[in-house]
Parts: structure tokens; sequence; C-alpha cells
């Protein structure tokens, strides 16, 4: 049950803090994608099925509330969790540099699969235009990732989170 | 079977998950998505609710210490404000009255023929209040012994002692409520006459006033003709009681001097022309 509520006030704070603080922290329009970072800490810390599951429900929370194409958030945030969760045990998340390339990496491949699914599913509405927010945005993430990670941690430990 | 089911668990949820989301990208918000949308935004709107009331509530605090800072550091200023303002309010009351003090001596009537000479009363000996004081002006100054020196109490001379003492640029004075201080005097309106004795006190004795003497409480009393200090007609004080007299003959009554001796600042001393000298 602990477990349970645990990851409920996960995703409530993830949400809270998404889309009511984060926006004061953003630079020029550029702003840290806050549930994608957290998302690559559980995925790799929980395995590929609390990854995607959370993925899932935290896409959908951010398709509900968002404009974006219905389901984009969903679809890419489950499957970044999933592919992210397989990497688990078999990726030193501990590691400062490794956090930091699995972050620019998976930002990276989240912008591509947004734009990809725009491209198939609403050609006809905004889709993704190259300037320099897509470009700043996967460096945000990426110096924000230590901070996420460090604090996930104290978070699991503090949960007594059992690690697969 | 069960075993196989169990190591692909997470891969028939990323399945399973997939397709619902596709089925999410095809529908668009038509029917049943967009009815579905609504509601799961109805049930994750507090979440939005609670993060804007977060944050209205990091801002109203950091506004309250902001002017709760500000409001102290105003309170300090204002604070110094005051004091600088209180200090320049005692300067002003205290030149105020000097002012009004001087301007009292500027009209001093020059009707005894002497030279006036103001002088500041620069010492006072607390065990000796009602004997002598120091004044700043001296030899240099033309003050010599036994120049009468006087006080301006509304607009008017009242008597305050005598020089006793020539420096080059002081001068010590007797004042007349010193016990040694012995000056003749007339009691107004019926000028009788009396001797005026100072008691090392606050009060001076008028003495020798004969027993049918129709003096009365409140009288005023003056220096007499036969002062070889002062001249005549300046103010001694006022009768303010019937003292015990030592003999039968006379009796006596207890003057309040003029001169108020709890504030003595600018003086004057009647400095006599040659001839006069």
């Amino acid at each position: 049950m602990n477990v349970i509520l645990a990851y409920f006030s996960v995703f409530i704070c993830g949400i809270v803090l998404q889309f009511g603080i984060v926006r004061y922290f953003s630079l020029y329009g550029v702003a840290p994608d806050v549930l994608l970072v957290s998302l690559i800490f559980i995925s790799l810390v929980k395995g590929p099925l609390t990854g995607q599951l959370m993925g899932f429900f935290w896409g959908l929370a951010w398709d509900v509330i968002g404009i974006d194409l219905f389901g984009s958030h969903a679809f890419l945030y489950t499957t970044i969790g999933y592919f992210t969760g397989l990497l688990s045990h078999k990726w030193n998340e501990s590691k400062l540099s490794s956090q930091m390339i699995l972050t620019f990496t998976v930002s990276l491949f989240f912008l591509a699969g947004r734009h990809f699914l725009y491209k198939i599913f609403a050609p006809s509405e905004f889709g993704l235009h190259l300037n320099y927010i897509l470009i700043l945005q996967p460096v945000y993430n990426t110096v924000i990732a230590p901070l996420v990670f460090l604090a996930g941690g104290i978070f699991a430990s503090r949960v007594r989170f059992e690690q697969k | 079977m069960e075993d196989f089911l169990t190591r692909r668990r997470s891969s028939f949820t990323f399945l399973f998950l997939t397709a619902i989301n596709i089925a999410l990208l095809t529908a668009h918000l038509t029917g049943y998505v967009g009815t579905i949308k609504d509601l799961l935004y109805y049930v994750l709107f507090p979440a939005q609710d609670v993060s804007a009331r977060i944050v209205r509530s990091g801002q109203k605090f950091s506004q309250n210490v902001s002017e709760v800072i500000n409001v102290h550091q105003e309170n300090a200023k204002l604070k110094k404000m005051l004091e600088k303002y209180a200090y320049l309010e005692t300067e002003y009351r205290r030149f105020f009255e000097e002012n009004e003090r001087l301007r009292n001596l500027v009209n001093f009537p020059k009707y005894w023929e002497r030279k006036q000479v103001a002088a500041n009363v620069i010492t006072r000996e607390p065990q000796s209040w009602f004997q002598w004081v120091i004044i700043d002006k001296g030899a240099d100054d033309g003050i010599y012994l036994d120049v009468p020196v006087v006080a301006w109490v509304r607009n008017s001379p009242a008597v305050l002692g005598r020089v006793a003492e020539v420096y080059q640029n002081s001068s010590k004075v007797v004042l007349i409520t010193n016990a040694l201080s012995a000056t003749p005097a007339q009691v107004k309106p019926h000028n009788e006459d009396g001797l005026v004795q100072g008691q090392n006190s606050q009060y001076l004795v008028l003495d020798y006033l004969l027993p049918e003497s129709r003096v009365l409480v409140g009288n005023e009393v003056y220096t007499g003709t036969l002062s070889s200090v002062f001249p005549p007609g300046v103010l001694i004080g006022k009768i303010s009681d019937f003292a015990p007299s030592e003999s039968d003959e006379f009796k006596s009554a207890v003057i309040r001097p003029a001169v108020n001796f709890s504030s003595l600042r600018e003086v004057v001393a009647l400095v006599g022309t040659r001839q006069q000298r």
C-alpha cells in the first residue's frame, strides 16, 4: 500500500512541478522537461514495467492538460519508459556522465518522435519547427538531470524502494 | 506458460499500452475520446490548482518577507529622522529662549547712565548654588570691584548680585541670596525702607520693618536710595510671607526673588563712568 501511495504521490508531484512551477525556471522560452528526466530515472531504477506505466500515465496527463496531438506524449513516454527500463542494471545511473548522456539522447529521441508522430497522425496541424528551443531543450534537460537523479535517489531511499 | 508470461510481462504490457496510444492518436478528439479527455481533465485539474496555489503562496510569502524587510528599514530610517528632529526641536527651543532673553537685553533701558556689559554665567558650584557665580567678563571688559550685576526678568532688570572678585577675563559675582549680602531696599507702594539679607537659599529676608508697617504679601521690593552698590529702583522681588523677627522692635518679611536662580544664563553688569567709579 505504501508503494502505491508513493507512486501516486510521485505522479501528482510530477504534474504539479511540470505544469505549475517549472515555467518559472524558463530561460528565453526554454523550460526543462522534468517529467521526462524523472521518467528516465524511474525506468533505470525500477525497470521497464514501472517505467512504461509511469510514462503512460504521465504522458496521458500531459495530453489531457496540454493542446498537443492527443496521445503523442502518452505514446512517447510509454516507449521511453519501456526501452530505458530495459537498460536497468546495465547502465550505471549513479555516474554523472551516464545520467547526462542518457538524458540528452532520450531528449533528442523525444523531439524526433514528436515530429514523426505529427507527420503521420496530424500532418495538417501544428508540427515541430526547428528553432533554438528545440536545440536548447535537450541541453536544459541534461543540465537538470543530475539534480533530478539526486532528488530521486534520496526519495527512493526514504520510501525504501527495492531496486531490481 | 505461466513462467513465460511472467518473464514477458513488461513486453506484453508495452504492446497493450502502445495499442491504446495508437488508438488515441488515430481517434483524435471526437466522440468518446473527447469525453474521456474532458473527464480526465477534471480529475487532473486539482493538481494544477494546487500548483497554482503553491506558486501564489510562495509569491505572497516572498512579498510579505520583502515588505517586512522594507518596513523594518523604513522604521529604522524614520526613527533616526525622529531623533534628529527631536534634537532640532530642542535646539530650536533653546535658541528661541535665548533669543527672547537677548532681545530683552537689547531693550534694556539706559536711564542709569551706566555702561551695560552683557555676560554669560560660566561657572556655578552646586555647593554654593545661592552664594556666587562666575561670569565671562573681567577687567579687560571694564569690570571692577562692587559692580552691580542684574538679570533681565519680564522686560525689566532685577537684582542678581555684585562683583566681589575681578580677573582678567572673568569675575566672581556674590549673589543677593548669599548670607553675606545685605541690600537697602524699599517696599512699594508705601515706600517703606528695610534691609534685604540673603539666607544662602532661594528666599531673602527683609528686616527692620517697623511694627506698624503696612507691608502686605505681594508687595514688590526694590533697591533703596541708600544702597551704595545698586542704583535705586531695581526690582529685588515680592513679599511672599512674614517671618518671625528676632527683635520686638522690628518685623521681618520673606521675599521671593524676582530672578530665577535656578536658571541663570545671561546677566548684565552695570559699569559706571569714570566719575561714578
